[in-house]
């Protein structure tokens, strides 16, 4: 989008006084914001947290997770989930190879301490010991326990968890009025103890984006985009969609996380996890042809076709040759 | 229309009368017929022409060129796309894929509907319900058709896993199995495809004379003989119709491919049209995605001139 000349540049826009661009939340900004130029105002934003079947977790006589939690209690919680005899899964993974792949993996790229490129964005950088940590996390639950239901539809899924079949669901808000049958908990993303990652999450901000057809429309758009993003507006949209706010002030108001949880349960956990949101994927032309290496990487793993170790090698080596072809 | 198509004969009628009595009554005629004329075409070949030509020739424009579509700048790359296309190792599996989906989805949808139809060409209580029943597979979505299909072969839930079982055969992984998901989707799209060959075949079993039937069981022949000499053959220009209706659906699968496993499991299911899809809506590669469609353009008009060619001398028309 940034290569398109008709793209307004907001920069100036949102550092106008009253704005408040730094209330918008980091992730948001950082897609927002393409080589130092802001293109794009939030509009819509989401994260990826664990949703659990609280009967499913007490039938196993596991503790619901806690905030703290980390990786390896969610791959023996996964474990203890699962029970061929009635088809029942610890957890789920998406694997069209699309980037919906992708992503759930980045934020375990990202816990583990990891990162997807170097600084630069010139070569790949997941080939590292955060990399390997994250693609073993995944293949011990779909190779090793078998604890893992692996969806290439990106669409099974859902129905199972609703029909009580899935333990956990790394997944979006989106999704939590897909759940009317179940009894569900949402917690934040377990952590790598001992990573610098801690507890963070992944998410794919959608932006207002202004084209430039006359210097009397733009002005026009600004304002109006000006209206619809501030605080009282972002408040309105998230309690009668169940949105996630844009804003962080909005977020951080009790009485909206009550009132979006009294509509959609568990939607309020999701809005605190936005704080966790601390990275963006690379804002690269490239990233395409990139997230196409990484998905068909992650597949191989997890239908136990590939070791860890050599994907990782094989995906670097593509993802550094697309990234020198420009 | 046929109401249309009259007053367009009396429109006529009127024309010749007024031929020779006096020249210009009979231009104005003309000329009104031609408004007449173009008015009842042009709605229709303005929007041919926006979307059915018009993206035909720009295409065309596109596969010289390295463009993405959003940004202005369009470079002209010669062959460059097309000398790519060559040494892409994707597209020799879309290639191969793509062949193999059609070798087997064209004989196995005629060989299926031919069975269907000639067991439903004869008078039995609820034919036409049976007849609807074979057709209603070609009127239900593509959508819901793949997603029945996805949970018939789920590995966990699927109750084809559950058939299997009863003849002692382990739980296959089906469409999470790059060596099983390409006959996933063959099953599934002749399942979609029969009603439409069933038709096709009905209507020319409904022409094939009896008298030759009869004729050939009083010479002597047996049910299948009779089947095999007398009607296969005059059933050959149906045949060759299909062949080539479903080769040309066959080489441009996409819905399905794309509704139930996007290309995968590892590229196991892109075949050209997906690979193509791919290029231009997820990478951006519009310029790329319109050489691969010329090719395959180029592919599809070999192919039916081969079939038809071929086709020519296994065909009995009856004069």
């Amino acid at each position: 989008m940034a290569e398109i000349p008709q793209v307004v540049n907001l920069t100036q826009v949102v550092e106008r006084p009253g704005i408040n661009w730094d209330d918008f939340w980091t992730g948001e900004r950082a897609v927002a914001t393409v080589n130092g130029k802001v293109i794009g105002i939030p509009a819509v934003v989401d994260n990826l947290a664990v949703v659990y079947n609280k009967t499913l977790f007490a039938k196993a006589g596991l503790q619901p997770p806690g905030p703290g939690w980390t990786w390896q209690e969610f791959v023996a919680d996964a474990k203890k989930l699962t029970n061929p005899a009635i088809k029942q899964f610890g957890t789920a993974y998406v694997t069209p190879g699309s980037e919906d792949t992708v992503w759930h993996w980045e934020a375990l790229l990202w816990e583990a301490g990891g990162q997807l490129l170097t600084a630069d964005n010139k070569k790949a950088a997941f080939d590292s010991a955060a990399g390997l940590a994250s693609l073993n996390t995944l293949r011990t639950m779909a190779v090793t326990d078998k604890s893992m239901y692996l969806d290439p539809s990106d669409s099974a899924y859902s129905n199972l968890f609703n029909s009580g079949k899935l333990g956990m669901l790394v997944t979006g808000p989106w999704d939590l009025s897909a759940f009317p049958n179940v009894k569900y908990g949402v917690q934040v993303m377990p952590s790598y103890p001992g990573a610098s990652g801690g507890h963070q999450t992944i998410s794919g901000p959608d932006n207002w984006v202004i084209f430039n057809n006359s210097p009397a429309r733009v002005a026009a758009a600004e304002q109006f985009l000006l209206w619809l993003t501030a605080p009282a507006q972002v408040k309105y949209f998230a309690v009668q969609t169940g949105n996630l706010p844009t804003r962080q002030s909005v977020g951080d108001s009790p009485a909206v996380s009550q009132q979006m949880n009294a509509a959609l349960p568990g939607v309020g956990t999701f809005v605190a996890n936005l704080a966790n949101v601390q990275q963006a994927r690379p804002q690269i032309p490239q990233y395409p042809k990139i997230s196409t290496i990484l998905g068909t990487m992650i597949v191989s793993v997890l239908l136990g076709k590939s070791q860890p170790q050599a994907a990782l090698t094989a995906a670097a080596q593509q993802v550094d040759q697309a990234l020198a072809a420009g | 229309m046929a109401l249309l198509a009259n007053k367009g004969l009396a429109n006529k009628g009127l024309a010749t009368r007024g031929l020779g009595s006096r020249g210009p009554v009979r231009r104005r005629v003309a000329s009104s017929e031609h408004f007449t004329g173009w008015a009842f075409v042009t709605p229709a070949a303005v929007i041919i022409g926006l979307f059915g030509a018009a993206p035909i020739v720009w295409s065309a424009l596109m596969s010289f060129q390295k463009n993405n579509l959003l940004t202005p700048d369009t470079p002209f790359v010669g062959t460059a796309n097309y000398r790519q296309l060559v040494h892409d190792p994707v597209v020799a599996q879309a290639i191969q894929h793509t062949l193999i989906y059609t070798a087997l989805f064209v004989p196995g949808t005629m060989v299926v509907g031919l069975f269907l139809a000639v067991a439903m060409n004869r008078k039995i209580r609820f034919i036409s319900l049976y007849r609807t029943a074979a057709y209603a597979t070609m009127a239900i979505s593509t959508i819901s058709e793949a997603i029945v299909f996805i949970w018939l072969f789920d590995p966990s839930y699927g109750v084809v896993n559950y058939f299997l079982s009863w003849f002692g055969v382990p739980p296959q992984q089906f469409i999470n199995s790059p060596s099983q998901a390409l006959y996933v989707i063959v099953i599934m799209t002749i399942w979609g495809w029969t009603g439409f060959a069933v038709v096709i075949y009905l209507a020319a079993l409904q022409g094939v004379p009896q008298h030759l039937t009869e004729a050939a069981a009083i010479d002597g022949a047996g049910p299948w003989q009779a089947f095999r000499r007398v009607t296969l053959p005059l059933l050959s220009p149906a045949s060759l119709f299909l062949a080539v209706w479903l080769t040309i659906n066959a080489l441009q699968l996409f819905d399905e491919v794309y509704l139930s496993t996007q290309g995968g499991p590892l590229n196991a299911t892109t075949v050209l049209v997906y690979y193509l899809y791919n290029q231009a809506f997820q990478q951006f590669n519009f310029g790329y995605a319109s050489a691969i469609a010329y090719f395959l353009f180029l592919v599809i008009i070999v192919v039916t001139v081969i079939q038809f060619r071929v086709g020519r001398r296994f065909t009995y028309y009856r004069s």
